[in-house]
């Protein structure tokens, strides 16, 4: 069934190099990686070994040193500041570990942000999305609050709701459930999986192996370089001998 | 105790070491003060050395000046000397009473021939001041009477000049206007009677007629309160006094009520609502200031948040961190205080050298202990003020951060007192800009009137006529003749005319007239401007003839008696009537009526601005060859000569000058002003106005951009983990922009909002206080809007654009 898939996400031979006060760190060295539309990809690995880099380039935050990026089949890797802009308020969901709600917005007004960023779009088509984002994540009855009234996990469907309103390509969560206690960590597990068997295509960092297998797919990342499941047992065994 | 003192040294250490840590901020916020209490504190100088210092005589609080007030004209210093005579002899309220007027000529000799500035003055005027002469006596009462020997006070200045600051002055001979007279004092240095006096004679001695008219006012009257008797108790007896009076003399005096003044508040009450207005629009600079110190250091606090939390949490009470607060705006507060003194002190003098016009006691606008003690409350105050805020927020922000674990949104916190501080900046600012505004409006309108005369390439100069010339009114008529001939003369001068009044000086003389046969009850007469004039004033002045004739050569002391009126006075006499031919009755000008031969335009002898303001909108022409033989000594001290030219007036001035010099080579003119300066001078009050309000406005606003940079910059450092959220979720470049543009907008239009009704009020204050304002704002709104909002929009750009470029990785990384 997977062949059948068409690809979403291309990367091939990607690096990044950060460069402060002449140090040169090599986040990532030559990572490839397919993404299918419909997958539900989770990415692990130690900290610092470049998860969170890898899904700020995916996500079109940052920009590769060197490699290429093929997003829906056309090349991203060269884009400037404001076309990547557009594209990522098209193509790409965010889903932060810290949720990253605004506090002077309501629950309604959040998810509406990133809608507001598009060009002409008429404000009942922007309600009629968020009231359905809203209520696909269970949190239309709140919407008048703000997030500094609801709980952790309230906190973070409303994330998820703002991911969704665009009707993103693909979802990228960086260790949603890292601010979460293990209860409401489940319940937003529950709703990605939920969302993956709706169509969804998902791409969540997570290092709890519990949550990993909740994806059908798991890439272990090690020193910025994507390894297999076994050669990532042996790497770790060398590391703690 | 001693506790206590060395917990606050403690503070002091700290605060010196966090405010030199940072010396940019300690630098920018002492400045911005220096320049707000600097700028409060000169003005302050000056409003403390004119209006708020007792006078430099003794016992100031006890000497008043007397005024005459009717129900038509309100209150006017003038006295006539019989009315002045039976006050000195009957009012018991006061100890003394003493009267002068103006006078001056041509002191011959010991030395060069010189024309002074003199004063007629009763025998006991210095005596009523208790002041005492440096050398000999003050004239005694029998001096003090027509036909008694001439005897003078010179003053120090003559003195020093003339005499070799010789002490046996006293008994030495001087002459004055062509007379002799015997020097019987000296006047101590500084001493002014509405400007410095060099000598000083019996008023007593005067022969001139108007001495003996109840209805000729040219006299100041200054008393003397007895002991224990109280202004209220003088301004009874007065006024049971001038009831007196009214009935004995009902021609003169009906209706007319002597009321007491403070002598202080008579000296500058022309000047008191400018100084006020001044430090009224200062003090809005300074409160700029104190706003801006305040963001800034409330941004400081804030940045600090968790050091004061931590010091909570180590057991610091709340007072300690209030009390660090203010140490250290009280540092920063008197460091920009002394720096403010400093620029008080240097600055004062040049900046009395701008002043328009002569400003009363203007040489006691000094530094003193006033001055100090002003200074120094405000450098505490302005503390206090900007110290406040952050102390209150330290306060709050320190127990909040304690007690509450680490939020995580993303939220602004400090908002509402910061944008309440620039709301204040832009408002202030506001009115400021719009006060320059409605005084440049001024300006530019009123001058751009017409003055009602051809200004150009007009000399005009009062005339120190030979003395020799005053022995007679027919060696008078032809020294004035000769003077004009001598002057046509010179090929650059077109035409020459003499008058006693000249458009926009100082010195004019209106009179009471009616156009009926019956008089009008006393002190209900309509006044009229009188000026004297030779036949070619008209053609000098080019002043329009609207009907009839000017006065001519042919109108002489054995024709007919005849007047030239204005058109404002035709319409108020003559209301739809020809006035030529119309008769008219002026008791200045003797007892029957004249003959109005014709109608010229109106002349704003009042100044561009003040004319339309001035009680007297009537003026009239008489021949200066009727004046009677007796006036002609009296007349020619007043003529001045006025001269068109050919070429621009200010080139003549050598020219004309030398040819006034008269067969004695004994003639001089002084007080020389081209037609052109006095108009210009008419308006100095509002260009000086204009220029401080341009400066304070432009300082305000420069302070305001400051202020709303420091406070945007500030928010939107705060905002960052949110702007990177945006930008993640696809926010452009120009979103952003817009987002913090919009901000400082919403904040920048409240304050405008704000300006607007507060700049009402001030129109109104300035239209009190200015003459030729006009309220309606809407213009000057069009051109301070947008300044100010480009401005603000400018100050917040920077920021703003920091603000688009925010990686929006932070988003990502944020904890
Ligand atoms: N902006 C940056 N500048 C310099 N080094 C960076 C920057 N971002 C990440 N790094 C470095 O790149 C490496 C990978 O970081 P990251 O992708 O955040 O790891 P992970 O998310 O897997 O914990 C780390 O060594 C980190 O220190
Ligand atoms: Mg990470």
């Amino acid at each position: 069934m997977a062949e059948t898939r068409q690809p979403l996400i291309q990367i091939e031979e990607l690096t990044k190099v950060f460069y402060t006060d002449e140090i040169e760190t090599h986040a990532l060295s030559g990572v490839h990686l397919t993404i299918s539309k419909g997958e539900y990809v989770a990415m692990s690995g130690p900290s610092g070994c470049g998860k969170s880099t890898l899904l700020s380039i995916i996500g079109l935050l940052d920009t590769p040193t060197a490699g290429k990026y093929l997003l829906n089949n056309k090349p991203v890797e060269n884009l400037d500041f404001g076309d990547r802009s557009r594209l990522r308020n098209q193509e790409i969901g965010f889903i932060f570990q810290s949720f990253n709600l605004i506090g002077d917005l309501t629950v309604y007004e959040n998810v509406e942000l990133p809608l507001t960023y598009r060009q002409k779009m008429p404000s009942a088509d922007r309600k009629k999305r968020v009231m359905e984002s809203l209520e696909r994540v269970g949190m239309a009855h709140r919407v008048r609050h703000y997030p500094s009234q609801l709980s952790g996990g309230q906190q973070q469907r409303v994330a998820v709701a703002r991911a969704l309103g665009g009707h993103p390509s693909i979802l990228l969560a960086d260790e949603p459930t890292g601010n979460l206690d293990s209860r409401n960590g489940e319940a937003v597990m529950e709703l990605l999986q939920n969302l993956h068997r709706e169509g969804a295509t998902i791409c969540m960092v997570t290092h709890d192996p519990r949550f990993a297998k909740h994806a059908e797919r798991e890439v272990h990342l090690f020193d910025g370089k994507v390894v297999a499941e076994e050669e990532l047992q042996k790497l770790m065994a060398d590391v703690h001998a | 105790m001693q506790e206590k003192m060395s917990g606050i040294l403690q503070d002091i250490r700290i605060a010196m070491r966090g405010l030199l840590q940072r010396p940019g901020f300690a630098l920018l916020a002492i400045l911005t003060l220096a320049v707000g209490t600097g700028a409060t504190t000169l003005i302050f100088t000056v409003v403390s050395g004119v209006l708020l210092k007792p006078l430099g005589y003794q016992d100031p609080a006890s000497l008043v000046a007397l005024h005459v007030r009717t129900e038509k004209t309100g209150d006017r210093w003038g006295f006539s000397y019989p009315d002045f005579l039976d006050c000195q002899r009957e009012c018991r309220s006061f100890d003394g009473v003493a009267a002068w007027t103006y006078s001056g000529g041509t002191v011959s000799a010991p030395g060069q021939p010189e024309y002074v500035d003199g004063r007629q003055i009763s025998s006991d005027l210095f005596s009523v001041l208790h002041v005492p002469l440096t050398q000999g006596r003050s004239f005694l009462p029998a001096e003090d009477q027509r036909g008694s020997a001439p005897v003078a006070i010179i003053s120090t200045r003559l003195w020093q000049l003339r005499y070799a600051s010789n002490p046996q002055v006293v008994g030495m001979p001087l002459t004055y206007e062509g007379k002799a007279y015997t020097v019987v004092g000296v006047a101590p240095p500084g001493l002014q009677l509405d400007g410095d006096v060099d000598i000083f004679t019996p008023l007593g001695q005067t022969t001139e007629p108007r001495m003996q008219y109840r209805a000729a006012h040219f006299l100041h009257v200054l008393a003397r309160l007895r002991s224990n008797t109280t202004l209220a108790q003088a301004q009874t007896e007065l006024a049971l006094f001038s009831g007196n009076l009214a009935k004995q003399y009902p021609d003169s005096n009906a209706g007319m009520t002597l009321v007491p003044h403070t002598l202080q508040s008579e000296l500058v009450q022309d000047v008191r609502p400018t100084l006020w207005l001044l430090l009224g629009a200062v003090s809005l600079v300074l409160l700029i200031a104190c706003v801006n110190v305040a963001s800034l250091l409330l941004t400081r606090v804030v940045s600090r948040e968790h050091e004061f939390a931590l010091r909570l949490a180590l057991g610091a009470s709340r007072w300690l961190l209030v009390r660090q607060c203010f140490v250290e705006s009280g540092i920063l507060g008197i460091c920009g205080g002394l720096l403010g003194l400093l620029c008080a002190m240097f600055g004062t003098r040049p900046f009395l050298q701008f002043w328009p016009g002569r400003l009363p006691r203007a040489e006691e606008a000094h530094v003193d202990w006033r001055v100090l003690l002003f200074s120094l409350s405000l450098s505490i105050l302005t503390a206090l003020i900007f110290g406040l805020m952050p102390a209150l927020r330290a306060n709050k922000s320190a127990i909040e951060t304690a007690l509450r674990s680490r939020s995580r949104n993303i939220a602004g916190n400090a908002r509402k007192p910061l944008s309440g501080f620039v709301v204040c900046q832009i408002a202030l600012a506001f009115v400021l800009l719009t006060s320059a505004g409605i005084i440049g409006r001024t300006l530019l309108h009123v001058s751009s009137r017409n003055p009602g005369l051809d200004v150009h390439n007009v000399l005009t100069a009062r005339v120190a006529i030979s003395p020799e010339a005053l022995s007679s009114p027919e060696k008078a008529r032809a020294a004035w003749k000769e003077l004009m001939d001598s002057l046509r003369a010179d090929p650059t001068v077109q035409s020459v005319a003499l008058t006693d009044t000249v458009p926009m000086r100082e010195g004019e003389n209106v009179v009471n007239y009616w156009a009926t046969t019956t008089p009008p009850p006393p002190n209900q007469a309509a006044e009229s401007l009188a000026v004297g004039a030779s036949p070619d004033y008209l053609k000098v002045m080019r002043i329009p003839l609207l009907r009839g004739r000017f006065v001519d050569e042919a109108d002489r002391m054995d024709s007919r008696q005849v007047v030239v009126i204005d058109e404002n006075m035709a319409r108020h006499a003559f209301p739809g009537e020809n006035p030529v031919g119309k008769l008219l009755w002026i008791p200045s000008m003797g007892p029957r009526p004249v003959l109005v031969v014709g109608v010229v335009g109106h002349v704003r002898h009042w100044g561009l601005a003040g004319d339309d303001l001035s009680r007297v909108q009537d003026q009239f022409y008489y021949p200066l060859g009727q004046v009677p033989d007796q006036l002609m000594k009296f007349f020619s001290s007043i003529i001045s000569v006025v001269v068109r030219t050919n070429i621009p007036a200010l080139n003549t001035v050598d020219t004309v000058q030398r040819e006034a010099r008269g067969a004695m080579g004994d003639q001089t003119l002084y007080e020389l002003r081209t037609m052109e300066q006095l108009v210009s001078a008419s308006l100095d009050q509002q260009r000086f106005l204009l220029f401080l309000f341009a400066i304070y406005s432009g300082v305000a606003l420069l302070l305001a951009c400051i202020g709303i940079y420091g406070v945007i910059a500030y928010l939107t450092s705060q905002r960052v983990p949110e702007i990177g959220v945006r930008i993640a979720l696809g926010a452009s470049r120009s979103d952003i922009l817009g987002l913090v543009l919009r901000q400082s907008l919403v904040i920048v239009l409240a304050g405008i909002s704000v300006g607007i009704l507060a700049s009402f009020a001030t129109g109104r204050i300035l239209k009190s206080l200015v003459p030729g304002v006009q309220t309606s704002q809407a213009a000057i709104f069009v051109i301070v809007l947008p300044l100010l909002l480009a401005a603000a929009l400018f100050a917040s750009y920077i920021p703003a654009r920091r603000a688009a470029r925010v990686d929006p990785m932070v988003a990502l990384r944020y904890e």
